[in-house]
Formats: structure tokens, C-alpha cells, sequence
């Protein structure tokens, strides 16, 4: 496979979580709990891709499974106004410690892993998920600033009290977003051990779940932006990888770097352009005195 | 307009019927059984002081506060309102005192936003008919967090009357306006009126009030104490009913005050005797250079401000001309980019802030909440903030003294609380301020820079903070009173500055100030 055809599969799930932090995000809810929630996906996705042969009943039950876990978010930030770093850590350890459990407990340990198919070419040489990601991020945009419901989820995100008083259904609206970016989250997951791997190991997610939520931020929390952040640290992958295997005279640690270092760079000096939704990590309080 | 009920009863069907209305929060019961009626077509003024309940009322008809008991009939209909969307639905739009409005927003999304339909051409079209028709004049497409405060109030206004409001209710609308944005402001109510809609007008300021109400309520204490048909009350009395002293309002000294407090009295009128001014100069900034919010960019114009031992120097200026980066940077807050300030011949330029604290600057800020206390903190603790290391003892915090003087500064500036270790953000807006100035004045202050000091107090406050400002410079310290509300600042201002757009544009002596012309200064119309 050339370069472009490897960075193109590798911006799958950055694009996929990314865009699901941002939905939560624009919510108010900021989800910490990628890298976690990616674990799960991949752990169920491939448990029932193996067990009943279909890697598309595979990907709905890991976005199930992750849309449990993000609803559980969004309820307790919600209605019971815990801190969302608390419960976001608290869920990212336990979905770590679920998608290994799932996995001991349906395969057991073993040196011969099963394998599942990988996910087929249909077009161009890429799988569906590839055409799902992208055009699915441009109907994000679309949806986000040219439709009434892309609209009232932006305004929950920015000032919940103003969107409450014109009788936004904040609440409804949190829940909804914080399961459904947490699902895309999952889906990032069980895109993994069906595109590169075929099977699951607990070192799969490597990382990338915390890099999509730089990259949420890099892309200023829009998914246009992170639809092309995701080129970029994609591409980072990509070369990470061809410094460890042709060796073209940098650490592949360093490469590895490289994301995190653009996005700081972009927060430093293009922070108005890369405005975060103003609501981020906070709880409403409908009758609080001190909202706002 | 409804049809007069036949028989006996010769009143119409009012348009709203707010009967027996009562909330509590915890212990406090801040609306006890409150009967409030407004008739089609009515300016209704709603009159009292905070924590009288009359915003509490109006976020009980909004939805925003769940009420503990009553009704409320629309239209002779009884409607139960337990969250906005059943209120606009109802046709109740509101304008809360701080705009909610989603900043990153343009125009008209934050006017269709909650509503079936998208900020499309069609919305865009609604936007500036309705701006048309009613005075309103805003830009559809501008962001609001580029737009000034009166412009952002249409925006507000806007939103109700696309949602198709019956009753339009107005919590303080002319506090931060200038004298021409609020001449505009009323012609547009008068506009909605005469289309058949109501306005409910919540205000604290009596000369509005009798100018533009063909009805007024008056609230104290989370009952209704008074309702007048216009014509039929003199400022007096309504100022009588709204302190709840009448005696000490029927003082001719003290009503004129209370009028003057109430943006009653006319201009050039100077009510209160000027203190003794002793002329030697106390702080001077000159030529002094702030930083924007932003950094780099300056907020402020090199400027020079001099202030005398026992003068009160007022600021007027529309909101965000850059009052918040002058006051810091006059308390040491913000650092100075360049210039020199001196207290007392004292350099105070370079100086952490500590160095100005104890050198006499003491900073009263705008936003209370915010800048002013910590909210999960008694209110002992508040009090002794930035005095803590005169009541340290060895070392340790000497807590038996800052409660006693806790509890002393609570009776002296009667302080409605509980008790000293009640957490500060538990009380009201007034009473959070009185916090505030009981540790502000208990630092003998040299030099004192307010910011909005009466910001949504009631009268009985406001009245008391002037009074406490005045006494401060009557015993020599200089004052700096920042307002984005005109009347406050003629009120007690010694000498007026105009800021705009970051410098200050005019000066003005007490008895030589025009409203109208200050009010074209504010907007960067050159008088």
C-alpha cells in the first residue's frame, strides 16, 4: 500500500473519536474517557465480529456498548452535577478493565489468538468505515452550523442558561450528545483489530484515544477542522511507523511526538481561532445563583 | 383586547392574573402568596428592592424557578409554567438583566434558537422586519459578543417578540444605557404596547417609572405592597412604599435623597452638601498604559487622572470601553505597561499588589460573584481576605477576633444572613455587596475605586453604599466611582470623565453635566 492509502486508513478512528469528543463537547460534556471507551470498542466489536461472524453486528454492539458508557457520563454530570474528570477517569479505568476482562473471559489466555476477517475493500482500495468517517464529518458540519438542531446543541455548549431560558432542553440535550460522541468513541475502537490487526490485545487503542482529544482541540472543536487535523496526525502515524520499520534516521518517539506539539503550538498562538464551546467540563444548574 | 365579562363585573379579563404566588429557597421565603395582575396594553411597572421578589416572581412566570404554591392565568386562562418553553409558549418573553445569549452567535441565531426554525433567509428576513417595526435597529448577522450592551438588549427584546410574546417583562432594562439608547428604548415599548402586547417593566428608578407605566406595583419584602394607576401616585409616595419608612422618606432631605437614588431628580440639581474638599492632591497615574484583556493590545489610551484628598471622581462610559482595565490597573491589579501612579507622594508602579493594598488602595470590584468573594467561603473568612496578615498571631490566624469582627461588621452594615459562617455565595446580590464594602472600609481606604457599586441593589442599599461612599471622602479618601449607569455617577461624582473606546474623551464639573450631551460622549459622538 503507497503512503496516502495508509495515512487515509489510519485517519479513520482520530476522525471517529475526535468528532465524538467534539458532539460531546459541544454539549458541555467533555469526555476524558477516550482511550478507555476505545479499548471497549475493540474488545467487543471483535468478541462479537468472532462469535457471530459479522463485522458490521461487531461495530453497532461496541457503539452500543460505549453509548452505555456515555450516557452514564452525561447522566452523572447531569442530574447529579459530579465532575466530569472524576467520572470521565473513573470510566476510562473501567472500560479498560472490562474490554480485558470480555476478552479473557470469552477467549481465555492463549499464545494463538483468533482471527477475524479484516474489514473489505469497496472502493479505491479502502473499506466502507473510510467513506463513512469522511463524508459522515462533512454531514457533521453541515448539520452543526446549517440545521435548528445542530444549532440548539451548540448553544447547551456555549451558554446552557441562555439555551434553558428559550426552552432548549438542556438536559435532553447532554444526554443525547455525551451518548452519542461516547458511541463514535467506541466505534474508533472496533476499527482497530478489524482493519490492523484481526484480533485484540490490550495494547491496541496505543494512545490514540488521549490524541483525538488534542485533536479536538486542534481542530477548534469543529468538524471540518478536525476532519483535516486527522489528516495531519494520521500522517504522523504513518511516518511513526516508517521510522521504526525503514529506519529514515529519526527516533520514531520523536514522530510519535509531533501531534501533541502541533496542538500545543496551535493552543498557544491560535487560541481565539481555536476557541473551545464555553460550557466545556462544566455542570448546569438550572437555579444555581452563581451560572454564568 | 379582551371583551369586558358581562354583568357586574365591569373590569376586562386582565391579561395576566398572577395569583397567590409564593417560592421558598431553603429556609427563606422569598415570594409569600403574591396577587400580581396586568391588563392588555399596559406599561406595568414593578417596583422594589432586591430580595423584595420581584425578579423571583418574574422567573416564577418565566418557568425558571419552580413556584411552591399559586396561579398564574394568561388570558383568563390558568397556565401551568414549569419551564420557559411552557412560558413562551404560554406567550411570556423576558429580558433578564444579564443577557442570555449565547456570545458566538450571530443576531439571529440567537433570536431563532429554540424555535422550530434555522437561521436561515427567511429567519434573517423576521429579524429585521420585526427591527423595523419596532425601533430595534440591530445588524442580523453581526456575533453579539462584538455588539454594545444597548444593542444586545434589542437583540434580547428581538427574541421575545419573534417567539410571538403577549407579555413582554423587562428585569432593570435602562441600567446600563445611555440617556438617548433609553428615549429609544421607551418609544419601542410604546411601539409593542400599541400592537397589544404588555410590558412588565422591572426597575428600581421612580422618574422611569412615572414617565412610561400606566401601572405600577410595588414589591417589599416578597409581598405586594401597592398597586397605582398611573396618574394617581407622586414620587413620594411611591418611594415611601418602596423603603416601607415612610417617615424617614417624608423628610423633605431624605425624600430628595431617595429621589435622586432613584434617577428622580433633575439634573444640575446638587442635593447634598459638597464635604469639605481639602485641595492637596492624593493619587495621581500619569500618563499611565494598561494592557488589554488580551495582552498585547493596549485597552487604554496613555491617560492622567488626578484625584483629590476627599473628591469623587465619577467614570461614565458604555460597558467594555475599557472601565474593568482602568480600575485594575488604578488598584494594582493589572500591571501598568507605562506611566508612573503615585498615593501620597508613593510610588505604587511596579509594585506587586500587596504593595498597594497596604499602601491604602482598596478595589470594590464590578463583578461581585466573581472578583469580590469566594462564594464557598463563610463570610468571616471573606471579610478578613487581604487583611490576613494584620490578624495573624504568630503566625497562625487569630479566628476568634475575625469572627468578632465579623459579627461586628454584619450588624454595621446590616448584613442579612444567618449567621458570620455562612457561606458568602448564599446571599443575596445586596447583601454579598455589603460584604464587600464592610471589608473595603475597614482597611481605611486612601484611595477607593468602585465599579458598578450599586449594580441591582435596592434603594435601601443603594442609598446606604452612597451614603458610606460620601462619608469615606468627607474623612479624605479619594474615590473612584466607575459606572456604566449614568445616574449613579452624576449622583455622586465631584467632577465626571467620559471613557470611550479606551480613553477618556471629556470631563465635566458637578452642575455643568448634561445628561444628553454625557449620553452622546459615551457613544463616541463628539459633543
Amino acid at each position: 500500500m503507497n503512503t496516502i492509502a495508509l495515512i487515509v486508513t489510519a485517519m479513520v478512528p482520530y476522525i471517529l473519536v475526535a468528532q465524538g469528543t467534539m458532539i460531546s463537547g459541544r454539549a458541555g460534556i467533555f469526555n476524558v474517557a477516550q482511550e478507555g471507551l476505545m479499548l471497549l470498542g475493540a474488545s467487543v466489536g471483535f468478541l462479537v465480529s468472532m462469535q457471530f461472524g459479522s463485522n458490521i453486528l461487531g461495530l453497532l454492539v461496541a457503539a452500543l456498548a460505549g453509548a452505555l458508557v456515555g450516557f452514564i457520563l452525561a447522566w452523572c454530570t447531569t442530574y447529579w452535577r459530579l465532575d466530569q474528570f472524576v467520572v470521565g477517569l473513573a470510566l476510562f479505568f473501567t472500560c479498560v478493565g472490562v474490554a480485558n476482562l470480555l476478552y479473557r473471559v470469552v477467549v481465555g489466555v492463549t499464545t494463538s489468538p483468533p482471527l477475524i476477517p479484516l474489514l473489505p475493500k469497496v472502493f479505491l482500495g479502502q473499506n466502507a468505515m473510510v467513506y463513512v468517517a469522511v463524508l459522515g464529518s462533512i454531514g457533521l458540519w453541515w448539520w452543526l452550523y446549517r440545521t435548528n438542531s445542530g444549532m440548539r446543541l451548540r448553544s447547551v455548549g456555549e451558554n446552557p442558561k441562555a439555551a434553558d431560558s428559550l426552552g432548549v432542553n438542556v438536559a435532553a440535550t447532554r444526554l443525547w450528545a455525551g451518548t452519542a460522541g461516547a458511541a463514535l468513541m467506541a466505534l474508533g475502537g472496533a476499527y482497530l483489530p478489524m482493519v490492523y490487526t484481526g484480533t485484540f490485545n490490550d495494547s491496541i487503542v496505543g494512545g490514540r484515544g488521549w490524541l483525538a482529544i488534542a485533536l479536538a482541540f486542534f481542530g477548534g472543536w469543529r468538524p471540518q477542522f478536525i476532519l483535516l487535523g486527522a489528516a495531519f496526525f494520521a500522517s504522523m502515524d504513518v511516518l511513526a511507523l516508517k521510522a521504526q520499520v525503514d529506519g529514515i534516521g529519526i527516533p520514531h518517539q520523536f514522530v510519535s511526538m509531533l501531534p501533541y506539539v502541533a496542538t500545543l503550538l496551535v493552543m498557544i498562538f491560535a487560541f481565539r481561532w481555536a476557541r473551545v464551546p464555553q460550557f466545556l467540563g462544566k455542570n448546569y444548574d438550572r437555579e444555581s445563583r452563581l451560572v454564568g | 383586547m379582551s371583551e369586558p365579562q358581562a354583568g357586574a363585573d365591569r373590569a376586562p379579563t386582565p391579561l395576566l392574573r398572577m395569583t397567590g404566588i409564593r417560592k421558598e429557597f431553603g429556609p427563606v421565603v422569598a415570594l409569600d402568596g403574591v396577587d400580581f395582575t396586568v391588563g392588555a396594553r399596559e406599561i406595568h411597572g414593578l417596583l422594589g428592592g432586591n430580595g423584595a421578589g420581584k425578579t423571583t416572581l418574574m422567573n416564577v412566570l418565566y418557568g425558571l424557578y419552580a413556584a411552591d404554591g399559586g396561579t398564574v392565568e394568561i388570558d383568563g386562562v390558568p397556565v401551568t409554567i414549569g419551564s420557559p418553553r411552557d412560558a413562551i409558549k404560554a406567550g411570556v418573553g423576558m429580558v433578564h438583566q444579564s443577557f442570555l445569549q449565547v456570545d458566538t452567535f450571530t443576531v439571529t441565531e440567537n433570536v431563532v434558537l429554540g424555535t422550530e426554525n434555522s437561521a436561515d433567509a427567511a429567519a434573517k428576513a423576521r429579524v429585521v422586519e420585526l427591527s423595523q417595526r419596532f425601533g430595534l435597529a440591530v445588524d442580523p448577522d453581526r456575533k453579539v459578543e462584538d455588539l454594545p450592551v444597548g444593542v444586545r438588549q434589542r437583540v434580547e427584546i428581538l427574541k421575545a417578540l419573534y417567539r410571538g410574546a403577549k407579555i413582554l417583562v423587562l428585569d432593570e432594562p435602562t441600567t446600563n444605557l445611555t440617556p438617548q439608547e433609553v428615549d429609544a428604548l421607551f418609544s419601542s415599548m410604546k411601539a409593542i404596547v400599541d400592537e397589544g402586547m404588555s410590558v412588565i417593566l422591572i426597575t428600581h428608578k421612580i422618574r422611569e417609572t412615572m414617565a412610561v407605566c400606566g401601572a405600577m406595583t410595588v414589591m417589599r419584602d416578597g409581598r405586594r405592597v401597592a398597586t397605582f394607576q398611573g396618574g394617581t401616585t407622586t414620587a413620594d409616595e411611591l418611594a415611601a412604599s418602596m423603603v416601607g419608612d415612610s417617615s424617614s422618606v417624608g423628610d423633605p432631605r431624605n425624600s430628595s435623597k431617595a429621589a435622586v437614588i432613584l434617577g428622580g431628580a433633575e439634573v444640575g440639581q446638587t442635593v447634598l452638601d459638597t464635604p469639605d474638599v481639602q485641595q492637596s492632591v492624593r493619587a495621581v497615574a500619569e500618563r499611565i498604559e494598561i494592557a488589554g484583556m488580551a495582552g498585547g493590545t493596549a485597552a487604554i489610551a496613555p491617560c492622567s487622572l488626578a484625584i483629590r484628598r476627599g473628591e469623587i471622581v465619577g467614570i461614565a462610559g458604555v460597558a467594555g470601553n475599557g472601565q474593568v482595565e482602568l480600575a485594575e490597573a488604578l488598584t494594582g491589579v493589572r500591571e501598568l505597561v507605562a506611566g508612573s501612579f503615585e498615593l501620597d507622594g508613593v510610588q505604587l508602579a511596579g509594585r506587586p499588589t500587596a504593595g498597594w493594598l497596604s499602601a491604602g488602595v482598596v478595589y470594590v470590584p464590578e463583578d461581585r460573584q466573581r472578583d469580590g468573594i469566594l462564594p464557598d467561603a463563610s463570610i468571616t473568612e471573606n471579610l478578613m481576605l487581604g487583611g490576613q496578615r494584620e490578624r495573624a498571631r504568630g503566625g497562625l490566624i487569630d479566628w476568634a477576633r475575625a469572627r468578632q469582627e465579623a459579627v461586628q461588621a454584619i450588624a454595621d452594615y446590616s448584613v442579612r444572613t444567618p449567621s458570620a459562617a455562612t457561606a458568602a455565595g448564599q446571599l443575596s446580590g445586596g447583601n454579598i455587596q455589603r460584604v464587600i464594602l464592610a471589608r473595603a472600609f475597614a482597611r481605611r481606604p486612601k484611595l477607593l475605586v468602585l465599579h458598578n457599586p450599586t449594580r441591582g441593589l435596592d434603594i435601601a442599599s443603594t442609598s446606604f453604599v452612597f451614603d458610606r461612599i460620601r462619608a469615606a471622602a468627607a474623612e479624605g479618601c479619594a474615590v473612584v466611582v466607575i459606572s456604566e449607569d449614568l445616574d449613579e455617577v452624576i449622583a455622586l461624582a465631584d467632577r465626571l470623565s467620559v471613557i470611550y473606546s479606551g480613553a477618556l474623551v471629556a470631563e465635566r464639573p458637578r452642575g455643568a453635566i448634561d445628561p444628553y450631551e454625557v449620553g452622546r460622549l459615551m457613544m463616541g459622538v463628539a459633543a
